[in-house]
């Protein structure tokens, strides 16, 4: 048999010669997929330049492929694959230790027809599309029907529609609620006298962060205050301090639970995904449906961003607590209450804290975005930069978005980058 | 053997103190269906190959019986694997047994709420680990005192206590200090001050000294040994070291895959092991702490009293290998063992001496 007399020869040859003959096939009987699929392709592209060259064409058209640049193609792959299969098979076969030794000859054997069989399917599809001047249409394109996708969308904009018609005493309220909240947190940022806000500020920095944070954060201010930012920054603020109030609020104890429930934590994990990817935009019609337009649907977006990685890193910092510390709390009689809070959450402080510092930045990277539904403070800005080209005005309104994000950033972190203790 | 005057040493006579501590025939068997494998175990004899392979569960603890007494430290001894932390971890319910009791002072720990279980850890049993397992967020006295305030006492009582553990275990200085700043003998004596700042009845040391350096884990082993003396409780120490077992056991279990192969004294173990595996561990360690001349001497009957030369060496029956040799090196005789009363009981020649520092009887 070829696998037989391949077996016995590799490991002494430079070349395979029998792999050089059965091709990609070889490469499969050997579980090397990447080397079948690289061969594989190359014979394939030759096969139909080839195919191309020699198969009858239409009246008129041009002169299609190149039989011999097709066989030098599946010559060099051929050769390429005699020489790398004997050095690949030997490594791979070291990495498997005793496994590959215990394969029998007859895995190598099934699997050789399995890979002929697939290949088999590729090339012969292939081919036909490739080489007949008139394929099948059934080739050419997925078969389908409009009507399919048309009908999922209204069937979606049904739901919806049915959701803004029946929730809208439950989406009002929400609305409502977040949107006083929105003003309260505006109120208390924008129209505080300017002097105070920035005393606040810096002591905060200062307490917080240390020397050098609250020197930057004066220059931070002092670079929104003269270039008339003051109040479209501190809107900003506003509306991201409440979204990762939001985010903290529901992501901390939804991680926890995460951590305690590897179910809860299996169910909601494609649920984060899609949030976390779906493209804001996609969402930001039906937020506008059941929100309104303004600052409260740009909180929901913002808060549908940037929650998953709140939950997420919460989870980690809970699961990565040390068994032995966790095991240590229970030899001393602690209830679960006394473990989360005395010992898991502080072990976790770090990876929380970090989880606020992502949602800070996501939140901040949605302030253009939220200002599409007319969410105001700096991304209104950006928006109108975009609108009528100015250049210069769009860099310096941008420029306060990543000075909000820095100070922020420094002041969640705290002392932590400086060394000091905790 | 000779005749040889028994148990001479740490074990004393009289009435023994009452049980604190015991294990009647405790299974732990790890695996998707523990109990099915446990009846297949009992009814076919199982060995522990054949379980993993046919049931796919894994036995910790097989079958383990002891009893510790009150004061009593009693040392656990095996490779690692073992099942001795498995055990250990029964005592205060970290594990449930997959069949057996658990007794504390005559109670069956078994049938406690998960609340009691709680009670017991924190007000009976103090625990300390080999990882050391501190809180790396709390200084030193927070950690010291993290048992009591589980409790629920107040600050000012339970630093207060805890500082006077941490005084005991000589950390006192160290107090606002952070887990991180100390080294790993000092972090244990956290560990054991945690332990000891609840006054636990029962202490369980699962391998303490494990991770620290030979110097330091003999520093510990004597800090420990002082401080048991003057606190006097039941302890249960695990320890895969056989020299440890004995420097700190009043009695020794020694566990093989599971199960408790050998229970004893000290100088039982070492004189008598049950089986080939014991006596491999025992045939590495120096016996010239552990026996004593009345474990190697040739008895003398008391009519050959006679034959004895004034200026002969002699030596108290109790006295250990060491001082025998450092006799033998300055004097041609035999050493004469000599009785409490003075009398003279037997004689150890050098034959015997070295067959004795090689464990083997006189003769042999």
């Amino acid at each position: 048999m070829a696998e037989h007399t391949l077996a016995s020869t590799s490991s002494q040859r430079w070349l395979d010669p029998a792999a050089a003959l059965i091709g990609p096939i070889a490469a499969g009987a050997h579980e090397l997929w990447a080397l079948m699929a690289a061969t594989a392709f190359l014979e394939l592209t030759g096969l139909v330049l080839m195919g191309q060259a020699f198969w009858p064409q239409l009246e008129g058209a041009d002169p299609r492929g190149s039989w011999l640049g097709g066989l030098l193609l599946i010559v060099l792959s051929r050769l390429g694959l005699g020489l790398l299969l004997p050095p690949l098979r030997h490594s791979a076969a070291r990495r498997r230790g005793l496994r590959a030794s215990a394969a029998a000859d007859g895995s190598v054997r099934s699997r050789a027809a399995g890979a002929a069989l697939l290949l088999g399917f590729v090339y012969a599809l292939s081919l036909m599309r490739f080489v007949l001047p008139e394929p099948p249409a059934l080739l050419m394109r997925f078969p389908t029907d409009p009507g399919i996708a048309n009908a999922v969308a209204s069937w979606i904009d049904l739901a919806v529609g049915g959701l803004v018609d029946h929730g809208r005493g439950f989406f009002n309220a929400i609305t409502v609620g977040l949107r006083s909240a929105l003003n309260f947190v505006e109120t208390v940022f924008v129209r505080t006298p300017w002097p105070a806000t920035a005393v606040v500020v810096l002591l905060t920095a200062w307490r917080l962060a240390g020397l050098r944070t609250t020197i930057f954060a004066a220059a931070s201010l002092a670079y929104m205050g003269l270039l008339g930012l003051w109040e479209p920054s501190l809107a900003t603020l506003a509306l991201v301090a409440v979204s990762v109030l939001i985010c903290v609020g529901i992501g901390i104890p939804a991680g926890i639970a995460t951590a305690k429930s590897p179910r809860l934590r299996r169910l909601l994990e494609p649920v984060l995904d899609v949030m976390q990817t779906l493209p804001t935009f996609v969402y930001l019609i039906p937020a506008v449906a059941l929100f309104s337009i303004g600052k409260p649907p740009g909180v929901i977006a913002t808060v549908i961003f940037a929650l998953p990685s709140m939950i997420r890193l919460t989870d980690l910092g809970i699961r990565q607590v040390p068994g032995n510390v966790r095991e240590a709390a229970n030899a001393f009689g602690a209830t679960p209450w006394q473990l989360l809070w005395k010992v898991e959450l502080p072990l976790a402080m770090h990876s929380i804290r970090l989880g606020v510092n992502q949602t800070i930045m996501m939140s901040l990277s949605m302030v253009v975005v939220a200002a599409l539904i007319g969410a105001g403070g700096l991304g209104e800005g950006v928006m109108k930069a975009l609108q009528f080209l100015k250049t210069g005005q769009g860099f310096i309104v941008g420029f306060a978005i990543v000075l909000c994000a820095m100070v922020l950033d420094r002041l969640v972190r705290g002392r932590e980058g400086g060394g000091d203790r905790k | 053997m000779n005749a040889i005057p028994s148990q001479i040493g740490r074990s004393s006579g009289g009435a023994q103190p009452p049980v604190a501590v015991e294990c009647r025939d405790v299974w732990k068997i790890f695996g998707p269906a523990p109990q099915a494998a446990l009846a297949a175990i009992r009814k076919d004899k199982l060995g522990k190959a054949e379980v993993l392979v046919r049931h796919n569960a894994v036995v910790g603890v097989a079958g383990a019986t002891f009893a510790v007494r009150r004061g009593e430290i009693f040392c656990i001894m095996g490779l690692s694997g073992s099942g001795k932390s498995t055990l250990v971890r029964h005592i205060n319910g970290l594990i449930e047994p997959t069949a057996g009791e658990i007794l504390i002072e005559g109670e069956d720990i078994g049938r406690k709420s998960a609340g009691e279980l709680r009670q017991l850890r924190a007000q009976r049993i103090g625990m300390v680990f080999q990882s050391f397992a501190l809180l790396p967020h709390r200084s030193v006295l927070d950690n010291a005192a993290f048992g009591l305030e589980l409790r629920g006492l107040a600050r000012a009582d339970r630093e207060r206590r805890a500082m006077r553990v941490l005084e005991q275990v000589k950390l006192a200085e160290w107090a606002d200090r952070f887990p991180d700043e100390l080294s790993g003998g000092m972090q244990q004596r956290v560990g054991l001050a945690r332990a000891l700042a609840g006054d636990p009845e029962i202490l369980l040391m699962d391998e303490p000294f494990g991770a620290l350096d030979p110097l330091i884990r003999r520093q510990l082993q004597d800090q420990f040994l002082e401080l048991s003396r003057g606190l006097s409780k039941t302890t249960i120490f695990i320890t895969h070291d056989l020299d440890e077992a004995i420097r700190l056991g009043s009695r020794i279990a020694i566990m093989r895959d599971g199960e408790i192969v050998q229970t004893g004294t000290p100088s039982e173990i070492v004189r008598k092991p049950a089986d080939a595996y014991v006596a491999d561990f025992v045939s590495g360690l120096s016996r010239l702490k552990l026996l004593r001349a009345g474990d190697i001497m040739r008895a003398l009957p008391a009519a050959a009293t006679n034959g004895i030369a004034v200026d002969w060496p002699r030596a108290g029956i109790d006295s250990d290998l060491d001082r025998l040799v450092d006799l033998a090196a300055e004097s041609e005789h035999p050493i004469v063992v000599v009785s409490l009363e003075g009398t003279p009981v037997g004689l150890v020649d050098k034959r015997a001496l070295l067959r004795g520092i090689q464990g083997r009887a006189p003769d042999g």
